[in-house]
């Protein structure tokens, strides 16, 4: 039916050897990203002058909307939306993507079952949300640089 | 009483009835600091020598310094010179660069005594553009 | 979109911008100019081009020394956004400075306009008008009117404060404002209230005259008292301050005496975070209320209404090179009655965590190590303090094509137990467990897409270790979804570890655009094989037999035309039903246009619908609304329904509303009426969270 490994997912060269900056990167996403570097086969410069490629970090979004309530009319779900606008720069400044976004949406149950243990499932499912938008927001720029 | 003139030229027609001497080629006339360079100049002279020059060019120009001992770069078609009246009219797509000042226009008069400079731009406009003034920080704040 | 789309077009032909000499020096222009090297006078269409303004006039007068410019009759100054038309003017400091007199205005980017006697140019961004109107309307349709004897604008800072002003609707005089401060560009997307009239069920009818102090650049703050009939005064406050470390903000509402209860009742939130240098970061978030029937009474919108735990958190991090180490303190406040004392969550008084950042790499290796040190403190259950070490070894193989990546690890947890301690005082579980992922990428393409079909397994081994005497702080079960098949520990927090001995089959599909990689479709459905039942549970539940888990799928689309689709559902193929099921369907063809619709179910717990729109009727109404309903009560959660009028520079909504806003199931009823002027500020109630809270993509309009 047509289909067959993947080629090459070797990262344009640019992306081969990135750093990420902007005004404030959260932790966890730039570790994100570093992971997902690393698992594409590139790899997270340590000092920005040895980078090829600078992925700057615009704005990040972490929202959170009741999405259901029950009949108590108290929230039982939420929706967790996490959102970073970036662009790519070249090493020496020029712009090599225009900004764009990439954003994941879970949703989480949350009855009020045991409330420290239902913040830390919502930790985890953001960290889960972080890591996916760090691969989505690699692998459309390696689709963009190619 | 103003410094004497020297002019050298390809070829001069000297006409001393009418009391006016013709200049072409390359004419240099030098008056002290003052210099016009020009294709052809018209010397006019009254009792007391020359009194007015018409240089043309293309184009005419015109170095001296002014009364602040700033550099002063004229330019234009033509040139006319009042050595009494100590006026420069310079007409003919005008330039005149004072320091760091540069004056364009259609007709540019210039008083060498006091510095007044009246400039006029014809069917356009004059178009002076000024150096920046020292302490100016140009955003007030 | 452009919030003044619907207003004539500004004509911005006259607005021309300073062209300053080479190096910030002065352009003058005119038929005629004479002069010396001290002061020039420019005569016939003539224009001085400074760097910070372009003065244009029939007669010009320039001197040189002091930068001091005048103009009379038919004086126009301008920055190429702010044109002002003046009788006469004085401009210093090379146009930075100056002062005009009988004038009328025009901000281009703000769609602004108005005149006034004076204009007094203090620099290059601020002005102060005396004798001023202003408004956002065109000049063929003025709606609205602000006029008074004095405003401030400060372009840079985008905000304008008007003293003794008047605001006048349609030439009537509607209110007299002695200090309001109102936005001068869309940085302040909330823009100012002023006087607001409004009522719910709840407060009863009431009256809100907000004020707003611009303190400094980095400061701000917003007073709302607020009269209402059946509650007595309000107090909000809202204190901002933005710097290039760190913002924060103080939110709170006071009443000093409720009425009906009588009480002293508050709610406040402080948040803040910020850098303290390159690795050192603060995360502050801790919000209170007087007292738990707070959120019931006080709760204006459906979603502040049903809070149940207000969380106070405070965090510090250091992102080092290669480890990251946060300190957090964090405890709760119950505000939900219904919670029973033995339900309410620990507190973390403090909780250490250190973790592996950036692992080296041993050869092919790759390193894990988190160790949390954590202190437990509760009302009535027992309390102690937990340390839990996880060190991990991986060795993940990467191909373009595909991965393997095996995962071998250790954990220890350790306890010291105080309070009503029913077991041992310091038990303690040590166990090893392994992982392997693996997974393929294959790739065809399509006409117009990319499609890649990803099959992934992920075995789990974890060996039983009794913990039943070990108290549960922060473990609780984690609810199963396409990401958690993919998860070492069915258990959150480190107080169970679930024994496993299972292999998750999961597939995936994608259609990527061809050009930019955009994900159109993304679909993906899994399930576990357990080749043992959990022997591992939380107190008071049994162990799970079950052979397989429920099949768990995903589907998120964006298609052509504005349609978005997101659902997951949980199908558990034993008995066979449908566990749990969510689906939201979205159609936004363009900015004007939004219609929700949405179904959720949960075995036994509830079924729901909702319906959200704002449509459109012709270019300048719209209607909005939602119904949320729960069809097992057979009740509706949330019903609304409006009209938005919209012109060149106002916005009249209109909108009726019902939600349940406590236990027992009561609603609580509301007309609001909301008028926005454009621009300037909104009259009524705050409509803006019930709409934006409601219908999902509302505009957080102008």
């Amino acid at each position: 039916c047509g289909f067959h490994l993947r080629g090459s997912m070797d990262l344009p060269p640019p992306l081969a050897r990135a750093v990420v900056t902007g005004e404030a990167v959260p932790v966890e996403l730039e570790e994100a990203l570093g992971r997902a570097l690393r698992a594409a086969g590139g790899v997270l410069a340590a000092a920005p002058e040895t980078a090829r490629a600078r992925i700057v970090v615009l704005e990040v979004r972490n929202e959170r909307r009741v999405l259901a309530v029950g009949s108590d009319g108290k929230a039982r779900e939420y929706e967790l939306r996490y959102a970073v606008r970036y662009r790519i720069d070249a090493a020496d400044g020029r712009p090599l993507l225009a900004p764009q976004q990439v954003a994941v949406t879970r949703d989480l149950v949350f009855d009020t079952g045991d409330f420290l243990a239902k913040r830390d499932e919502e930790a985890t499912v953001h960290a889960e949300m972080v890591r996916e938008a760090a691969a989505a927001l690699l692998r459309r720029a390696a689709a963009a640089l190619r | 009483a103003p410094p004497p003139i020297e002019l050298e030229a390809d070829r001069v027609e000297v006409d001393d009835n009418r009391g006016v001497s013709v200049y072409e080629g390359a004419v240099v006339v030098t008056q002290g600091r003052r210099v016009v360079r020009a294709d052809r100049v018209v010397v006019r002279n009254d009792a007391q020598g020359p009194a007015r020059l018409e240089a043309e060019g293309a184009p005419a120009t015109l170095e001296d310094v002014d009364a602040e001992g700033r550099p002063l770069r004229g330019e234009g078609r033509r040139i006319d010179y009042d050595l009494r009246g100590e006026v420069v009219v310079i007409t003919g797509e005008a330039r005149l660069r004072q320091g760091g000042d540069r004056f364009r226009g259609e007709h540019i008069e210039y008083r060498i005594a006091d510095g007044r400079i009246r400039a006029e731009g014809g069917d356009a406009r004059v178009h002076i553009l000024l150096a920046p003034r020292e302490g100016a920080t140009g955003d007030g704040r | 979109a452009d919030p003044w789309d619907l207003c004539l077009p500004m004509d911005s032909g006259q607005a021309p911008r300073p062209e300053p000499a080479a190096g910030g020096g002065t352009r003058i222009r005119g038929r005629e100019v004479a002069g010396d090297a001290h002061r020039l006078r420019a005569r016939g269409e003539a224009r001085i081009d400074t760097p910070a303004r372009v003065v244009e006039a029939e007669t010009l007068d320039y001197d040189r020394d002091t930068g001091v410019g005048t103009a009379e009759e038919g004086v126009r100054v301008s920055d190429g956004d702010t044109v002002i038309e003046a009788e006469r003017a004085r401009v210093e400091d090379d146009g930075a400075r100056g002062e005009l007199e009988g004038v009328r205005y025009r901000i281009l980017s703000r769609h602004a306009r108005g005149g006034a006697d004076r204009v007094f140019m203090e620099d290059r961004d601020r002005y102060r008008l005396l004798g001023f109107t202003y408004t956002t309307c065109d000049p063929t349709a003025e709606f609205w009117r602000l006029e008074g004897p004095e405003v401030r604008i400060d372009m840079a800072r985008g905000s304008g404060t008007a003293y003794h002003a008047n605001l006048r609707i349609h030439g009537v005089p509607v209110f007299y404002l002695p200090v309001f401060s109102f936005p001068v560009d869309d940085r302040r997307k909330t823009g100012f209230l002023i006087p607001r009239l409004g009522s719910s069920s709840e407060t009863g009818s009431e009256l809100a005259v907000p004020w707003y102090w611009n303190i400094a650049p980095q400061y701000d703050l917003t007073l709302t008292p607020r009269l209402t009939s059946r509650r007595g005064a309000f107090l909000g406050v809202e204190a901002r301050h933005l710097q290039r470390h760190g913002a924060g903000t103080l939110e709170a509402d006071l009443v000093p005496e409720d009425r009906l209860t009588g009480g002293r009742r508050w709610l406040a939130r402080w948040r803040e975070s910020g850098r303290l240098g390159a690795r050192w970061l603060y995360d502050l978030d801790a919000a209170r209320a007087s007292d738990t029937g707070y959120f019931e009474d006080f709760g204006e919108t459906l979603a502040v209404a049903s809070t149940t735990h207000l969380e106070q958190r405070a965090d510090l991090t250091y992102a080092g090179p290669r480890w990251r180490t946060r300190l957090r303190l964090q405890a709760f406040q119950t505000v939900d009655g219904t919670v029973a004392e033995t339900a309410r969550p620990y507190r973390r008084l403090p909780a250490l965590e250190v973790l592996l950042r950036n692992p080296p790499r041993l050869g092919p290796l790759e390193p894990g190590l988190r160790l949390e040190a954590t202190r437990f403190e509760h009302d009535v259950k027992v309390e102690g303090r937990r340390l839990d070490l996880l060190g991990s070894l991986a060795w993940p193989l990467r191909r373009p094509w595909g991965f393997v990546v095996p995962r071998l690890w250790a954990r220890h947890t350790a306890y010291d137990l105080a309070g009503p301690v029913t077991g041992e005082e310091n038990p303690s579980r040590s166990l090893p467990g392994f992982s392997l992922d693996a997974g393929l990428v294959l790739e065809r393409q399509t006409p117009r897409f990319l499609q890649t079909l990803e099959p992934r397994l992920f075995y789990l081994r974890v060996p039983y270790r009794d913990q039943s005497a070990i108290p549960v702080f922060d473990s609780a079960r984690l609810e199963l979804t396409f990401a958690g098949l993919f998860r070492d520990n069915r258990f959150s927090g480190a107080d169970r570890v679930g024994d496993a001995d299972q292999l998750t089959l999961a597939l995936t599909s994608r259609l990527l655009d061809a050009d930019g990689g955009r994900e159109r479709l993304r679909a993906s459905v899994g399930q576990i094989l357990h080749f043992r039942d959990r022997r591992v549970v939380l107190p008071g539940k049994a162990p799970e037999t079950a052979a397989r888990s429920a099949l768990v799928g995903e589907l998120t689309a964006a298609l052509a035309g504005g349609w978005r689709v997101l659902a997951d559902a949980r199908y558990d193929t034993e008995t066979p039903r449908t566990e749990e099921a969510n689906v939201r369907l979205q159609y936004r063809p363009d900015e004007r246009h939004i219609l929700n619709l949405a179904y959720r179910f949960e075995a036994e717990a509830s079924r729901q619908s909702d319906l959200s729109f704002r449509w459109p009727l012709g270019r300048r109404w719209y209607t909005v609304g939602r119904w949320n309903r729960d069809l097992d009560a057979r009740q509706d959660l949330e019903t609304f329904l409006g009209l938005e009028y919209e012109s060149c520079c106002w916005m009249l909504r209109v909108v009726g509303r019902r939600f349940v806003n406590d236990t027992e199931g009561d609603t609580n009823t509301s007309f609001y009426l909301q008028l926005v002027l454009k621009g300037l500020a909104r009259v009524g109630n705050r409509l803006e969270d019930i709409l934006g809270r409601g219908i999902l993509g509302y505009p957080d309009g102008p």
